[in-house]
């Protein structure tokens, strides 16, 4: 790998590392000693086993062997310092020889949050069923009703079971309850937000690549971005550009709404309370600015919680 | 007001007053040189606002379809000592690559890739392949 090749891996926010096919490390780029705390020099010719944990060490050892050995590239997932990442381990060759593995770590938070946060949104329906079943059941008397009785006891069973599984899925997906069903990528939820806006007006994002995670219910969140996205349509304007970044303190996330205008004043706006009450459950500070030469800008000021170690 | 406040307005006049001279550069310059590292939101509103339209002036000056190539030998280019996302960026222009596609690619935020690129025009150091 020549120094131009390592300088564009070193802009890469995915955490890389490269090792040589004894299963030592050779270099890693930026993003991976930030998220591993290790430095370059600490890194040199360790053994790649010392970086990991747990299953995850033995995932990467067994990897690192199969690519040197000539074997396809390998992918699986790996859970390490408080997130998920899908790691891709691939051979660097020269002719037909394998001189080093690169080990790329790419982050899986945004289909676990997707999970999270549908996981979460089943419990609604789930207690809505539960009270509408009560309900029947305490109508339905009488000898004639004792196969009702009996159909709507089967149902409060069988929802019963339903309950029981969500739950289970959420310890899992949660991985035994210390990981992401309270932190969310913000920039994935603008995304999302982003795109189901697209048909009816012009949104585009500005963000940096790479944002810390959230605090909070993912879900809720995008369901309020998507709420102030759409009153904003609804009050005119035409033109959105949604914006994400890290002020340079880096204790807080900035969320923009911006209403792109020239010479018209934006028209008068106030969110919804259910809007303001999951923006103030989230401890943000909300701001809007409006000018006639300028547009609207509706700004979210999140608090970044403090980064977690393994 | 408190005095950081007091301040902080007299500059968003100031910059307000810069883009009605038709200078949006100069406005976002002024509103940034006094942000209190996000502490201000409404100066971050402003902030934000500008951003967008000093972006839309970047684009009607170049559009995101053009092209972009290096105008200079790399070691008169050297001599700018240009920050590494600059250098990273001047790597990328190959005359053959969208302005668009070098933004994305690029994986800088898009605002700041923009930036970077047309001080690299108003340097001499890129041009737009005609």
């Amino acid at each position: 790998m020549n120094g131009m090749e390592r300088t564009l891996l070193s802009f890469l926010d995915t955490p890389v590392v490269i090792g040589d096919p004894g299963g030592c490390a050779v270099w890693a780029n930026p993003a991976f000693e930030t998220l591993f705390e290790v430095s370059g020099d600490d890194l040199q010719e360790r053994p790649l086993a010392e970086l990991f944990a747990g299953g995850g060490r033995e995932r990467i050892l067994h990897a690192v062997a199969m690519v040197s050995e000539g074997g396809e590239n390998q992918r699986f997932r790996l859970r390490e310092r408080g997130s998920d990442f899908e790691a891709v381990v691939s051979a660097i060759e020269v002719g037909s020889e394998c001189v080093g593995v690169v080990i790329l770590l790419k982050e899986t938070l945004e289909q676990l949050e997707r999970l999270c946060s549908l996981q979460r949104q089943l419990r609604e329906p789930i207690d809505e069923i539960e009270i509408v079943l009560d309900s029947l059941l305490e109508q339905t008397g009488g000898r004639r009703s004792e196969e009702h009785r009996g159909r709507i006891e089967d149902a409060m069973r069988s929802l019963e079971r339903i309950r029981k599984w969500s739950g289970e899925l959420g310890d899992l997906l949660s991985g035994g309850g210390s990981m992401p069903d309270e932190r969310f990528d913000a920039l994935s939820c603008l995304r999302r937000a982003m795109n189901r806006s697209a048909e009816v007006a012009m949104v585009e994002l500005l963000a940096q690549p790479s944002l810390p995670a959230i605090e909070g219910d993912g879900g809720r969140f995008e369901w309020a971005l998507s709420r102030m996205i759409e009153e904003r349509i609804n009050a005119g304007a035409a033109r959105l550009v949604l914006g994400a970044r890290l002020p340079e303190t880096g204790d807080t996330l900035l969320v923009s709404i911006n209403e792109i205008a020239e010479g018209e004043p934006p028209g008068a706006l106030a969110d919804p309370p259910d809007v303001r009450q999951v923006l103030g459950d989230l401890g943000a500070q909300v701001v809007s600015v409006a000018d006639p030469r300028l547009g609207r800008s509706t700004l979210l000021s999140l608090p970044v919680p403090e980064r977690r170690n393994a | 007001m408190s005095a950081p406040a007091a301040r902080a307005e007299t500059w968003v006049l100031e910059a307000l007053q810069s883009l009605e001279k038709g200078n949006p550069e100069e406005a976002l310059e002024l509103v940034e040189s006094c942000a209190d590292g996000g502490a201000d939101l409404t100066l971050e509103g402003y902030r934000e606002l500008l951003r967008c339209r000093v972006l839309d002036h970047y684009r009607s000056r170049v559009p995101d379809s053009a092209c972009l190539r290096r105008s200079m030998e790399p070691e008169k280019i050297m001599q700018f000592n240009l920050p590494a996302s600059a250098g990273f960026l001047v790597t990328m222009l190959d005359g053959e690559t969208a302005i668009g596609d070098v933004v994305a690619l690029s994986g800088m935020e898009t605002f700041e890739a923009h930036r970077i690129l047309h001080r690299l025009i108003g340097a001499g150091i890129a041009e737009v392949v005609s």
